[in-house]
């Protein structure tokens, strides 16, 4: 040490550049980056790049499977399907992201302090989980909306409430085991509290199953709130949605299949890009993984 | 004033099995600038004085039942938890056994030394993390190496970073519960070494809680045989190395070390086990491995005697005196 000064580290590579780095290695994780992010900018951009609005009826043009002027086709009022389903990403990602945000940080905070604590708040706030969870969330959701009103609000709420458990449970169950380790008594050793100990020593360590589990409600957030359009309950006609078109078209499936093809389609590229997103995004966040 | 002073510390685990006594009625006194060594077998109640000293007694079950802890004149039982928390890291660090487990996996070296020292310090973040590559120098480590990640070092290199968070902010009292016994015997001495030259250099004082009569000699000032519990022979390096009068559990733990000039096959253990934590005997813990024992150690526990100046041994043979 004595003729070695100390050098400067080379760091300079924050924690973010560091993480993107892992994550564009996985190039399908990249590719669900690309496409969610494909369907954000259509959805900001729905009003400029539709070529009609998503309630303009044309009487002369209905049922039409596949036209130059309708790409992807007209609905049974005349209505083209691909400017619904560009307003309809606005209503659908919304949802998804915002019920999700909901969920993981109510789910989170119950996860986190019940884990953490344990003892009788513990019992108590998992009980009340418990209760929660031994409702068929898509029972509860529908009731919940059917108690607050249907709606693009009440939609998120319904669903993000009913993804509470899930969250809690998760986290909970991650920081009884990793509370356990020795490096969080080694933290507790150097003076740090405890809300220093969960936010910086124990939920990194426990993010990626949370992180899977988000990028998946995501999806899954989605179909939830699809099938609250489909009984009705979720976003009213005319605004499209995902869901709510697929429940549309049901009628007319056996003759106009692609009415419902391709609202489903599109549910089904959002919610596979953001599990293979999810899937990349855990892998980056872990440092052991590193090559 | 002694820099630590711990007086009749008794620390009990109270589980639905019954209650383990863990520490019984301990009394340990630290100079500032000595090391102590703690030795005795696996469950002898070392760790726990050591998580006692910090406050850190896993609760439930661990209750301190009894006794005074006081860290330069301050009883550290007494003090509120958030004043306990800017001795913990600042003034007494520890150690752990395991450097595989004690550092956080997912996050930085850097991020791992600069926490202490900023919990600690009013430094500006690059300032901290200056510190923390000079601490990692002062290890033995490149600095170049602060942004790796703990799964990138070896075993040896792990538990000197862990030693430079533990040292990040020149704590006065250091406690070492282990430190070598998760490492190979290479790393081990090197590990030693350094802190041996650290140690002297910042003038830390240290407990240092070790199986390792070997590493208690090269060390430590003032060593305390524990068995079950309790101390039961504390002294001068000299008394317990040299010494005439010994507990007899004492001289079965050097007995047992074997002699490079002779051939022997087998090593010479002491006799039996250690007794049940839960169920201790009435008399002294050490009675029924003891070749001394007699009726009287069977009903009476003995208290320590001072046999030589700063050397005490608790059994009743060296009663006569007092």
């Amino acid at each position: 040490m004595a003729n070695n000064t100390v050098k400067a580290a080379p760091k300079k590579n924050s924690q973010a550049k560091e993480v993107w780095r892992r994550f564009k290695k996985n190039k399908l994780a990249v590719a669900g980056l690309v496409i969610i992010f494909i369907l954000i900018i259509a959805a900001i951009l729905a009003p400029v790049i539709a070529p009609y609005g998503y309630d303009d009826q044309d009487y002369s043009a209905t049922l039409i499977r596949f036209s130059k002027e309708h790409l992807l086709g007209t609905d049974n009022l005349g209505r083209d399907i691909l400017s619904r389903l560009l307003y309809g990403s606005r209503v659908s990602l919304t949802i998804g992201f915002i019920s999700v945000g909901i969920g993981l940080v109510i789910g989170g905070l119950v996860g986190a302090i019940s884990g953490y604590y344990g003892g009788v708040l513990d019992d108590i706030l998992m009980r009340i989980v418990d209760i929660i969870m031994a409702i068929p969330s898509i029972i509860l959701a529908i009731s919940i909306c059917a108690a607050l009103g249907p709606g693009l609000i009440n939609t998120m709420i319904a669903v993000g409430i009913s993804s509470i458990p899930n969250y809690a449970r998760i986290l909970r169950s991650s920081i009884l085991s990793i509370k356990q380790q020795e490096f969080v008594e080694a933290a507790t050793a150097i003076g740090a509290s405890d809300a220093r100990i969960i936010a910086k020593h124990i939920i990194p360590n426990s993010l990626s199953g949370l992180i899977v589990q988000a990028s998946m409600g995501v999806g899954r957030a989605i179909i939830s709130a699809a099938s609250m359009s489909f009984v009705g309950l979720g976003i009213q006609p005319p605004n499209p949605e995902w869901g709510a078109m697929l429940s549309f078209g049901r009628t007319y499936f056996r003759d106009y299949g692609y009415m419902v093809l391709y609202p489903g389609l599109f549910i089904f590229i959002a919610v596979l890009s953001m599990n293979l997103i999810g899937d990349g995004l855990r892998d980056a966040l872990d440092p052991r993984l590193k090559r | 004033m002694s820099l630590l002073d711990i007086k009749n510390l008794t620390i009990h685990y109270e589980t639905d099995a019954g209650c383990v006594e863990a520490v019984n009625d301990v009394n340990l006194k630290l100079e500032k600038g000595e090391t102590l060594g703690l030795v005795g077998e696996t469950g002898a109640g070392k760790t726990t004085i050591a998580l006692g000293i910090m406050r850190l007694v896993p609760d439930p079950p661990g209750v301190i039942k009894n006794g005074e802890i006081f860290f330069e004149g301050k009883d550290l039982r007494t003090l509120r938890e958030k004043d306990m928390r800017k001795i913990r890291g600042g003034r007494i660090s520890m150690i752990f056994q395991d450097p595989m487990t004690s550092l956080n996996p997912v996050k930085t070296v850097e991020e791992q030394i600069t926490e202490v020292i900023r919990l600690h310090q009013k430094l500006s973040k690059a300032e901290a993390e200056r510190k923390a590559c000079e601490m990692l120098e002062l290890v033995g480590i490149n600095a170049e190496r602060i942004t790796d990640y703990p799964h990138q070092f070896s075993g040896g290199m792990k538990q000197r970073v862990v030693i430079a968070i533990a040292l990040a902010c020149n704590p006065e009292l250091l406690i070492a519960d282990e430190p070598t016994t998760a490492l190979d015997v290479t790393i081990q001495a090197q590990v030693i070494e350094m802190m041996i030259k650290l140690k002297n250099d910042l003038q830390t004082s240290m407990i240092l809680i070790t199986h390792d009569l070997g590493v208690v000699a090269e060390m430590c000032d003032k060593v305390g045989i524990m068995y079950a519990g309790e101390i039961v022979e504390y002294g001068t390096l000299e008394d317990i190395f040299d010494g005439e009068q010994h507990h007899p559990y004492t001289v079965g733990l050097f007995g047992a070390i074997p002699n490079l000039d002779v051939e022997t096959d087998r090593l010479t253990p002491i006799e039996g086990l250690m007794p049940d934590p839960m169920n201790l005997p009435e008399g002294c813990n050490f009675c029924p491995r003891c070749k001394y024992a007699d009726e009287h150690c069977k009903t009476a526990n003995p208290v320590s005697h001072e046999v030589g100046e700063g050397h005490f041994i608790k059994c009743h043979r060296f009663a006569k005196e007092g």
